[in-house]
Order: structure tokens, then sequence, then C-alpha cells
């Protein structure tokens, strides 16, 4: 039965091939558009989440201020004494403490200016392993007791990128005039932040800034012992925090963030633009759909005799409105599948380009039956739901009046 | 003539009255969209070239190379110092130079601490109105009480955002209180009008070397403004402070490790950005054109094929293929032009209604809408090209019928 109503869509509109072609067209234009954009989108997403997972997700990321605008540079610094503090919190298996600032380094004669983090090798080694490890391309990570050694990351491996020639693993450069061997490199991790930042020990730190990195922490990461909730062990360092800074609940002058959490801000504003631009592209099914509807409404016209004839050999008004729904279901969804198709295409493509051109690892095509099952769903919809005014004028036309018409 | 061709082709479009108008609702989302998006886009270019030019055409800013995550100069181990203001001033074309700090401090009262930054303020009157031209405040018709003297020990200033919003415990602050910056006791003496930079509005402003005993900072500026001389060109003066600050410096040609930026180089950044996200947007929104072009070519089709008895009259009584093509070009082009003219109002109306629900929730003038004349004529003659364009295949199809077949059906 259902099979008929589909065997006679299909036949009508092989009937008018051109006219449902340019329909189809309107369809699949918009869901390959919203498709490709979701793919992509999606993959962004994947790529991100990966990172934060390689980063492990059983850690608590501390900073000095209080929220978004105040940055870390307004606010009261982040010291020693708290990392102790962090420490003695139950759950808390060890910390890692930071300080950066931007300086010049010097290779070959040549100067450029990056930004050196300096790390508390001493206690937070282990930290550091667990969370940098899985990034590492070659050489090895800096440790305990490297005072003139440095972790470069991937930038410095290519040609041209920051300096004219790649550098090379033992190869010395100078950070503010101060001479240090790389011992290893970290792989791409595919933003320039990231990706041209250099890591040294606290003490070499110490000594090329002329700073204490102790008394001044830009961040504070917790490694949450195993098993322990990351999310009630991070409520515990604030109490704890807020005790020993003396502030009070809700003015808190530090930020503390758990791996899921900094995950779910990144992905809420993934959302919010992968909405706005698929709203955008949206708009061009909206005009597939009403395509859909003029071409129902032009096949109803034309058919008026059809109709009548169909009305007067026993077809009641729910079987005209099911042929015509269906016919316009039918436009929506192969212009669906078509879409489906191209869309996928599209971002597959543009991963390729992406991975040959740019060299990023955040262009990555990705897909589920979900999004397949869904989109073609959608088109169905979008074809069925244009099609319901026409299909409705041609169930209520009478069968006299349609075998006259001309 | 072309107007019997637009009469001919408007009394056929209200023959098929709804087909058109569905036709013409495709043509007319798409126009909507782009309209509305490249109108904000546009509007917010124009605002922040507006912001810009208040800084100033004549205006350089200079500053350490490297990254910076605060204010100017916050994060930075190479730091501008006050001898290289000294040399900047001396360049040839600089009229005014001055250098700023701006740090992040505590500031108490009322038993609560909140974090904000201070920015300094010169001792010198002339650079002292620089300061104050390029962070826009108007200090000669300050909110409430007076505007910091040079001779001032200990007091500050601050927009009003601090005396309408309590945010010390319920208390805001006004001209006589006296409040904690870094532990230090600090009188209140003026409040000036909200500038509109929230960086700007949510500053301490007090006098240099109060800061500098404060913070302890005996020598570092954070960046250096300088205006340049009236005439003189606002490029080579930057190329001539590069030069002597690269000798006062002592480092070479390509390895500088401080920067000298116009304002037109950082509106220019600001643009380009800007541009390509609108054109990104643009070119998704534009997507729903083509679209709408198809919907178009897909009724002209129909209606060639409806007509088709009535092109064989029409040749039969001495049309030319070429009026038979004009016939139907027009009518395509017209189906476009008019859907194109309905959804220019809808876009500007669109736009409009973002700016002023932009307006109210964020307060902020950032967001507005500009209608260009270009961009009106430009989406009504660019719809006309879509419906004609699309229009083209079934016109050239109905302009090639035999006439006898045409009349045989």
């Amino acid at each position: 039965m259902i099979a008929d109503y589909f065997r006679m869509a299909i036949g009508n509109l092989r009937h008018r091939r051109l006219r449902s072609w340019l329909t189809m067209i309107g369809i699949f234009i918009g869901i390959t558009a919203v498709v490709a954009i979701i793919s992509l989108g999606q993959g962004l997403q994947a790529a991100i989440n990966d990172q934060f997972a390689a980063l492990g997700t059983n850690k608590i990321y501390v900073t000095p201020g209080s929220g978004f605008l105040s940055g870390g540079a307004t606010a009261p610094k982040l010291t020693e004494k708290d990392r102790r503090t962090m420490e003695r919190v139950p759950g808390v298996k060890d910390t890692l403490g930071f300080g950066y600032t931007s300086a010049k380094m010097t290779y070959k004669d040549q100067d450029n200016y990056a930004l050196v983090m300096g790390i508390t090798t001493q206690d937070g080694e282990e930290v550091w392993k667990d969370s940098w490890g899985d990034f590492l391309a070659a050489g090895r990570l800096i440790q305990k007791g490297d005072n003139s050694k440095a972790y470069l990351t991937y930038d410095y491996t290519l040609d041209k990128k920051v300096f004219p020639h790649r550098m090379q693993l033992y190869d010395n450069f100078y950070i503010n005039n101060q001479s240090f061997q790389i011992v290893g490199f970290q792989k791409q991790v595919g933003n320039s932040g990231d990706d041209q930042t250099i890591y040294i020990t606290a003490d070499a730190y110490n000594r090329v800034f002329g700073t204490k990195v102790e008394d001044d922490y830009k961040n504070i990461l917790i490694r949450v012992q195993d098993g322990a909730d990351p999310a009630v062990v991070a409520d515990n360092v604030k109490k704890a925090l807020r005790n020993e800074r003396g502030v009070k609940e809700g003015e808190e002058d530090f930020t503390l963030q758990t791996a899921e959490q900094l995950m779910e801000s990144f992905n809420s504003i993934l959302l919010i633009v992968q909405v706005v631009i698929i709203g955008i592209a949206a708009i061009s099914l909206v005009i597939g759909g009403i395509g859909i509807m003029n071409t129902m409404y032009t096949a109803v016209v034309e058919r008026t005799q059809e109709i009548g004839i169909m009305k007067a050999i026993g077809a009641r008004n729910g079987d005209v409105l099911i042929i015509f729904l269906v016919e316009a279901g039918v436009l929506g969804l192969i212009g669906g599948a078509i879409g489906v198709a191209l869309g996928l295409g599209i971002a597959k493509l543009t991963e390729l380009a992406g991975a040959l051109y740019i060299g990023t690892p955040y262009l990555r095509a990705w897909w589920s039956f979900g999004l397949i099952g869904g989109a073609l769903l959608f088109s169905f919809l979008v074809g069925a739901v244009s099609g319901v005014a026409p299909a409705w004028q041609a169930s209520r036309q009478k069968p006299v009046d349609s075998l006259r018409y001309e | 003539m072309l107007k019997d061709y637009l009469l001919l082709a408007v009394k056929n479009l209200r023959r098929r009255r709804l087909r058109s108008w569905l036709t013409m609702i495709g043509i007319f989302i798409g126009i909507a969209a782009v309209v509305s998006l490249i109108s904000l886009g546009q509007g917010m270019q124009n605002a922040i070239s507006a912001q810009f030019s208040q800084l100033g055409a004549d205006k350089l800013t200079i500053q350490a190379k490297g990254f910076s995550t605060g204010p100017p100069g916050s994060n930075s181990d190479v730091r501008l110092t006050t001898g290289d203001l000294r040399v900047v001033q001396h360049v040839q074309g600089v009229a005014v130079a001055t250098g700023r700090l701006i740090e992040p401090i505590s500031v108490t009262y009322n038993r609560k601490t909140i974090y904000t930054y201070v920015a300094s303020l010169p001792a010198d009157p002339a650079e002292r109105a620089l300061v104050t031209q390029v962070a826009n405040v108007d200090t000669k018709d300050m909110l409430y009480g007076r505007n910091l003297k040079p001779d001032d020990q200990w007091k500050v200033v601050m927009s009003e955002d601090y005396y309408n919003s309590p945010k010390f415990n319920g208390k805001s602050l006004a001209p006589g209180d006296r409040i904690g910056i870094n532990g230090q006791t600090v009188d209140v003496v003026g409040i000036f009008k909200k500038t509109g930079n929230p960086f700007v509005d949510m500053s301490f402003a007090m006098n240099e070397q109060q800061v500098r005993d404060l913070l302890d900072i005996p020598d570092k500026y954070g960046l250096i403004v300088a205006q340049v001389a009236k005439g003189a060109d606002v490029q080579l003066v930057a190329d001539a402070i590069t030069k002597d600050l690269r000798k006062y410096r002592n480092v070479k040609e390509g390895k500088e490790d401080f920067q000298v930026q116009t304002a037109a180089q950082t509106l220019d950044t600001v643009r380009t950005v800007l541009s390509i996200v609108t054109a990104v947007l643009v070119g998704i929104a534009a997507i729903s054109l083509l679209v709408g072009g198809i919907g178009i070519m897909n009724t002209m089709y129909t209606s060639v094929l409806e007509r088709t008895r009535e092109i064989g009259i029409m040749k039969a009584i001495g049309a030319r293929n070429r009026d038979v093509l004009t016939i139907f070009l027009v009518e395509a082009g017209l189906l476009g032009m008019l859907g194109g003219a309905i959804g220019i109002l809808i876009g500007i109306g669109f736009s409009k209604l973002v700016e002023v629900a932009a307006t109210v929730s964020l307060g902020s003038s950032i967001i507005q809408s500009s209608f260009p004349w270009y961009l009106i004529v430009g989406s009504l003659v660019f719809s006309f090209c879509v419906g004609a364009g699309a229009g083209t295949f079934p016109a050239f199809q109905a302009s090639k019928l035999p006439p006898v077949e045409a009349l045989r059906q």
C-alpha cells in the first residue's frame, strides 16, 4: 500500500523530469550546506575534546583573578603558600605551578619574541609528565635539575615559520642572552599560542628573568587522586583557599575550573557559533521548501482532470491527499539524499585541503548515522510540510468540476 | 517599447498570482538575509572606525613586542622605559609624546575589595591633554567633583560607572569618599562621564608619580603615545621613531623589540577581520539566493510550457524570436527585482530591530545598522540579474519554439 503510493509518486515525478530536478536542486543545496557545516563543526569539537582528554580529565586549573575580564593580570597573586594549601586538600594528588612571560629568544643570530613558561619540576614533575607526555614528538620533556635545557614546540620544527631554518634536537639557542639546549619537541597542537611556547624549569626561569615564579603563579594545575570526583575536590580546594586567603564565598579572587568545565565552556561557545551559521544556511532550506510548494501547486492545477477521474472511480479525499503529500515528501527526500552525500563529500574535501595546505588538525569531517538519518528525515518533512497546502487543495476538488476542467 | 514589455510581464505575473508570489518569496527571504547581514557588518565597521577616529589619525602608539594577556606591557619581559619616551619626544615631527602605565590594582571600600586597573596621568599639561584626548575623557565637564590636578597627592577620579552602580557592598563611590588602593588610602575627587570604552570606564586615574610610588615601578611604561605635528607625515614620523629607538635600545634593523603602530594600521587590522567574518556569513546566506534563482527558473520553464500555444500565436502574427526572448527575460527579471525590493525592506526592518535590541540589552552602540545607497541599488540590480539569469534558459527555449508546432499543441 505504502509502496504503491511511493511508486506512483516517483512515476509522476519522472513524468515532469526537468521541473522535479530543479525543485530537488533547491532542497539539496540547502541540505548540502547544513550537513557540511554540522560535519565540520562536530569534527572541530571532537578535535578539541580529544586534546582535553589527552591533558587528562582529572585536572583542575586554578588562575588568579575572579573572572573573564580580570584575566589574571589584575588579581592578587597566587603564591607558593596557596599551592601548599592546595596540596593538603584531601583528594588532591599533586600540583604544578606555572609562570610565563613574553621574552626575546635568539637562534643563529635571529631574534624572535616568544612566550616562555617556567614550570615547577620540584614537586610537579609527575603532573607535568602526565599532562604533556602524550604530546611528546621527539627527545624528552624537561625534568628536575634541567637548568639550561628547554622543551620546544611544533612551530620551531618547521622551516620559515619562526626562524628561517628549523631547529634541531640538542641545538643551542638563547633566552634573554642565556644559553639553552633543546631536549625535546612537542607535537602539533594546532594554535600558534601552544605551538610557539617554550618550556623551561622554574629554576631556569627565575635565573633568566630575575623573578620568583613561586611568588606569582599565573596558573596552577591540580591532579586529582584516582577515584576522586574532580568537581568535589575543586569545591574543597576552593573552600581551603578561601580560608587561607581570608575571602568570603562569592568574592573569590581566584578561579577554579575542572577540565570538564573548561571543555563545557568551549563546547557551548562552539555550539552558539554553529547554531548561528546553520541558522543562516537553513534559510535556503526554507526557500527550497517554498519551491516544492510551488511545484506541487502547479502539479495540482495540471492534474485537475486526473484528480477528477481518480475520484470518479472511487478515490476518497484522503487518498488524493496522501498521493500528493507523498509526492512532495519524495521530492524532499531525494533532494536530501543527494544533499547528504554532497555535504559529507565537501566536508571530507575541506578536511583534506586543510591538512594539505594549512596543516591544521582542527578541520575534520565527522559523520554519524544520526546525522544522515536526521538530515534525510528532515528533508522528507520539509517536502511533506510544503506539500500540505497544495495536497489539501487537490483533495478538496469536486469530481464533477475537475472532470469538466480543461 | 520597454514599457510595453514591462506591462506585459506584470500582467502575466498577475495571471498566475499564487505561483508568482511563492517564487518571489524565495528571492526576498534571501535578499532580506543578505541585506541585513551586510547592513549590520557595515554598521559595525562604521562604529569601530568612529571610535578610532577619536584616537585620531595623527597618533602613534609604541609598545614592547611580545604576547600580552593583560593591558599593554603588563606581561612582557621586554619593556619600554622613561628613557625611550625622551627619545620619542626628541624625534623631528613629534608634537607631544607621553608614556602610560596601566596596571592591575585592588580597590577596597566599605569592607569590599574589587580588582581593576589604574591608569597614570602625566604631570606635563600638554602630555596630560594628549592622554585625556586619547582616552576620550571629558575633563572640562566633570559629572561630579573636579578633575585631577597635576599637584594632587593620592587623589583619584573614575567614570560614572562607579557612581551609578553600587559595586562596594551596596555602596557606590562619590567625591569625598576615602578608598584603599593596594592598601594606600586615596581620596575620590571627581567622577567623569562614561566614555563607552569599557577599559577606560573601569580604570581609576591617578597621577603618574603616585602610581610609580604605589606599585614600585621606577621607570617602566606600558605604552608610549605620540601625537604627530601638524602637516607632518605620520608614516615618516613612525619610521623616524623606529630608527631612533633602534639606536637607543641598541637593536639591529629587523630585530626591533618594540612596535610602532599608526592608528590607520590598527584600524586596518580590525577592519580586515570584520570583513572576513561578514563575507563568510553573507556567502552562506547567498546560498539561499541561488536556491531562489532556481525557483525562478522552474517557474519560468513551467510558464513556457503552459504558454506554448500563446507563443505560437505571437509568432504567427509576426513576433520575432528576439521579441519572445525579451518578453520572458523581462518577466523573470521582474520576478527577481520585485522579490528583491520586498527583501530590502524586510532586511532594513530586521537590522533596525537588531540595532534597537542590541542597544537596549548591551547598553552599547557598537551594533549599528547602515544602509548606504549602493547597498540598496546593488541589491536591486543583483536580484534583477538573478531573476533574468535564471530566466535565460527558459526564455531561450520559448524563443526557439517553431510556430507551427506550438500552435498545434
